[in-house]
């Protein structure tokens, strides 16, 4: 291929410093600013699965068992902010941190210094965060939501706030770098509607970011102010609305998700191809579908509030509103299913992470349509069916996306071959005891168990058993991840080749294994044949 | 920033790669200018118009 011949292997470490404070504290190059995140993304994910385990031992029987309410309620709200913005969104801006510049054909991010900024805010970020929970008083316990008058009872309101606003101001410099990097870096040749869908999906999800997290900011500066400067906003004895706050919470909250569920569609929609040896089905009804999904997500917010007390004409709207999502969703999916449909397929791990995202996502989906219904809301409403469907979403969804991308990428990042053996290890582990885990949930909330509680009916005891059981062996299935990791980093023999997988298609794939400290420092050659979406026509 | 000139030290250029180069590179400067600008802008607005919306409701 024409574009590789920019590649000097002579020269392809040129430039990484061999100080390690120099090479990782104050780099400026893509790749390793990319590991960085998901290395931190990694370890936020275990500590955040540490408190998960928590609660998951305490709700094994009925009855209090091991830790005080308090601390379960510091460990539910402390579970869910470490895993949304510790591990999901920094793995996913790893992610794009690697690959977008290699995928365009770009030498680096646009602003490499921005980027470390980035990255090196958020472990101050969760160090302030994580100390609460050593502080007198305690850390946040009002859940992640945040809601006054609950969220301002606690001593580290101003540690939540401030966290809450560093990850903030890291999350936004990150979306302007990717947004800056895929509008003016791209290679010549390299036309918006020939970009890799997953390009395509952290665009949409960067501009989702700017737009909402601002929002976040603002919210929760008004929590601020209202807990130590006598201010009104959400306090109703001075004039406030507590609800107020619920709905800007949740204008960002909603696209959030989306925020969390985009990239996840981007990887899936590189890897399906790869393993069917197919073209994506519908390229442009991709994208557009993407785009749709970002944009309904503005006007759903307050289906997280049908239970608060809105105007029936609000119920209404917002019921629709949210049905409406289902149509690109399931657009994707058909298109999913289509790509594979007549493909010579294989089930390397990669695409087994990726064909279970397709159908436990689904499954999601579907009982996210049966929150939709306003009225059936109000009994699922508070209930552990809430917990099973977001669980459904956003571990087998956006936790599965991010481990098929990893499997997908390693050899290219290590330039040797993970285990496929332990990789299926992996897969066939986490797919059983994640069912096992959370699908016992959905019976649990339809039968009346409200989230949150560290006590509950001994009428739930056998499904909360189950639950929980699942959950510690789900928990442990993921040790044999970080085996594989370790092993391909350090002590695989086996070479990757420079084209990894066989029906592979990109310019990811044109650059050596491992992939170059610098690459593409002249713009690639683009031939479209060789693109996955060259030959865009319809 | 690093070198995004597309010279790898030892590596000889024509001045025709040099020319278009830095012609891209310009572009690219500006354009990197331009959407930092933008985008940043409507951060800081989104963030001040929320903390209205807060005045306004409250």
């Amino acid at each position: 291929m024409a574009h590789a011949a920019t590649h000097d292997h002579h020269d392809d470490h040129h430039g990484a410093p061999s100080n390690f404070f120099v090479r990782w504290c104050m780099s400026t190059n893509h790749k390793d600013i990319g590991t960085l995140y998901l290395v931190f993304s990694l370890l936020m994910f275990f500590i955040g699965g540490s408190f998960a385990m928590v609660i998951r031992a305490e709700l094994f029987k009925p009855g209090l068992q091991l830790v005080q309410p308090y601390f379960f309620n510091e460990m539910t709200t402390m579970h869910a902010l470490v895993m949304i913005f510790g591990a999901v969104m920094p793995a996913f801006v790893g992610l794009g941190n690697w690959m977008i510049p290699l995928m365009v054909g770009a030498p680096d991010m646009a602003l490499p210094r921005m980027n470390n900024l980035s990255f090196w805010i958020l472990p101050f970020a969760f160090a302030l965060l994580l100390s609460t929970l050593f502080l007198p008083g305690g850390g946040p316990a009002g859940g992640w939501t945040m809601y006054p008058p609950l969220s301002l009872q606690g001593d580290s309101v101003a540690y939540l706030v401030f966290a809450v606003h560093l990850m903030g101001i890291s999350s936004i410099m990150g979306a302007i770098n990717i947004i800056a990097t895929i509008l003016n870096m791209r290679a010549p040749g390299m036309d918006l509607l020939k970009m890799p869908v997953f390009v395509w999906s952290w665009l949409i999800t960067a501009f989702l970011l700017i737009a909402v997290m601002p929002v976040l900011a603002g919210a929760v500066t008004m929590l601020l102010t209202d807990k130590y400067f006598g201010t009104s906003f959400f306090n109703a004895a001075g004039g406030g609305d507590p609800v107020l706050f619920q709905h800007i919470f949740w204008f960002f909250g909603h696209p959030e998700v989306y925020i969390m569920i985009l990239p996840a569609f981007g990887l899936v929609s590189e890897i399906i191809p790869t393993f069917a040896r197919k073209p994506i089905f519908g390229y442009k009804a991709m994208v557009f579908a993407i785009a749709s999904i970002a944009f309904l997500s503005f006007i759903v917010w307050a289906h997280h509030m049908f239970a608060v007390g809105l105007p029936l004409g609000g119920e209404i709207f917002f019921m629709y509103a949210t049905m409406l999502i289902a149509v690109p969703t399931g657009v994707k999916v058909f298109n999913w299913v289509s790509t594979m449909w007549g493909g010579s397929m294989t089930f390397e791990t990669p695409m087994l992470f990726a064909i279970a995202f397709v159908i436990l996502f689904t499954i999601g989906g579907f009982s996210g349509l049966m929150l939709a219904l306003a009225p059936a809301d109000f009994q699922y409403h508070d209930s552990y069916f809430v917990v099973a469907h977001f669980h459904y979403v956003l571990v087998t969804g956006a936790i599965f996306a991010i481990i098929a991308g990893t499997y997908y990428w390693l050899p290219k990042w290590t330039g040797r071959m993970y285990s496929e053996f332990w990789g299926k290890m992996h897969f066939w582990n986490s797919v059983i005891w994640v069912n096992v885990l959370f699908f016992p949930q959905h019976f649990l909330g339809l039968a009346g168990m409200p989230r949150r509680i560290p006590d509950y009916n001994v009428a739930f005891a056998n499904f909360n058993m189950i639950s929980s059981i699942g959950g510690f062996l789900f928990g442990a299935s993921q040790l044999i991840f970080v085996g594989v990791i370790v092993h391909a980093v350090w002590f695989s023999k086996k070479k990757a080749l420079d084209r990894v997988w066989e029906g592979a298609k990109g310019l990811e794939w044109t650059v050596p294994s491992p992939a170059p400290f610098h690459t593409f420092e002249l713009p690639p050659v683009i031939h479209d044949e060789e693109l996955a979406h060259g030959h865009v026509e319809d | 920033m690093f070198n995004r000139s597309g010279l790898v030290p030892g590596r000889r250029e024509t001045s025709r790669m040099k020319q278009a180069n830095a012609t891209i590179e310009d572009m690219r400067k500006r354009g990197v200018r331009r959407t930092v600008t933008v985008f940043g802008a409507i951060a800081i607005a989104i963030f001040l118009l929320s903390l209205l919306q807060g005045l306004k409701y409250s």
